[in-house]
């Protein structure tokens, strides 16, 4: 319809609107009035005890166990999904792997070749002698990964890098900390 | 939840033809009409210890038939019905068969027309012209400003008074 069309012709046809409005109107109004209307509220009242509430929709009813429902899946589905992608991201540690890295640190290499040494000599020799042995090719390893320490890497060649828990390890695991330690402790005696 | 004392509900009564009215132009027929007047005075009287301000009373109550008339109008736009069943008696009054069976013809599109309104426009429509609001009472009952009320309403009348020309 144009916007300007306000004449008298959609006059008209809003005044027979609104007549058959009324008419409808009062038809309804006059079945309504015929009607006992107050005795069937209160009828309707007292059908339903609790005074007014109706019985919710099969819908209403079903809705609190529909959303659990459907918050439990959402929340399995994301847990399973965060694992498989925790999983994914950080494999399992492979202890054969820094078995082999550590086995590639020159210091380390060389602490386990007279660990070995150390455990076969204990097995031939006297107490005194397998000591006296210990001491020594302690004392050897010592020098051999402090000058490894201090000198430079060769050009070219990667620095090895590890994760923290390679290196705790490396430290707790080897003894080497307690090694050092006790290599100060009786010199701060000393002092 | 209780029900309201005699004094408020002799009050809410009184208000009965405004909420029918309401809902006989939201609904298709007049059982409909009376059964949504009664689910909308039931409503009122469950939320009667809610009623902020007594002398909306009114206000209020057509507020709560709307809401009632406007869920009646989803649930059968899912389950429609026949519009034949909308005809009042009125016009079945007559003359001649043709002049019944063309004022028939003119409500059934009526019906038809204000039944094919944007939701918003309906309700604007309805309780101006089936509820007799005031552009006053029509902006409390929708929270609307003056000015909205009236913009929709001309966009109703428009489209009835098209739809009617058209058929």
């Amino acid at each position: 319809m144009n916007e300007n069309d306000t004449g008298k012709p959609l006059l008209d046809m809003l005044e027979k609107v609104r007549l058959m409005i009324q008419l409808e109107t009062e038809d309804g109004l006059r079945r309504f009035r015929a009607g006992n209307f107050e005795s069937r509220l209160q009828a309707a009242g007292r059908i339903r005890p609790e005074g007014t509430k109706f019985a919710p929709s099969l819908f209403r009813r079903a809705w609190i166990p529909i959303f659990g429902l459907a918050v439990g899946a959402i929340v399995i589905i994301s847990a399973v999904l965060w694992v498989s992608r925790a999983k994914s991201q950080f494999p399992a540690a492979n202890l054969g792997t820094i078995d082999a890295a550590l086995n590639n640190l020159p210091g380390f290499r060389t602490l386990s070749l007279s660990d070995q040494m150390e455990t076969s000599a204990n097995e031939d020799l006297s107490p005194s002698t397998a000591a006296n042995m210990s001491r020594a090719l302690t004392s050897a390893t010592r020098s051999a990964a402090a000058w490894q320490e201090t000198s430079a890497p060769p050009a070219g060649k990667l620095v090895p890098r590890y994760s923290l828990e390679q290196k705790m390890k490396i430290l707790f695991g080897d003894k080497t900390l307690e090694q050092a330690l006790s290599l100060f402790k009786d010199k701060f005696k000393e002092v | 939840m209780t029900a309201p004392d005699d004094g408020r509900f002799r009050e809410l009564i009184d208000y009965k033809e405004d909420v029918f009215r309401v809902c006989l132009g939201f609904s298709r027929n007049v059982a409909d009409a009376e059964d949504l007047c009664q689910d909308a005075f039931l409503k009122a009287f469950a939320r009667a210890g809610d009623l902020r301000q007594p002398g909306s009373l009114r206000i209020w109550l057509l507020r709560i038939a709307r809401t009632t008339c406007l869920d009646h109008s989803r649930r059968m736009r899912r389950n429609p019905i026949d519009l034949a069943d909308v005809v009042p008696d009125t016009a079945a009054d007559p003359r001649t068969p043709e002049i019944v069976s063309e004022v028939n013809e003119s409500f059934r599109r009526l019906k038809e027309a204000v039944q094919s309104l944007p939701r918003k426009q309906r309700e604007v429509f309805v309780l101006r012209e089936y509820g007799g609001l005031s552009y006053e009472d029509l902006a409390r009952v929708l929270k609307l400003r003056p000015g909205t009320v009236m913009s929709r309403l001309n966009r109703a009348r428009r489209a009835i008074t098209a739809a009617m020309k058209e058929e």
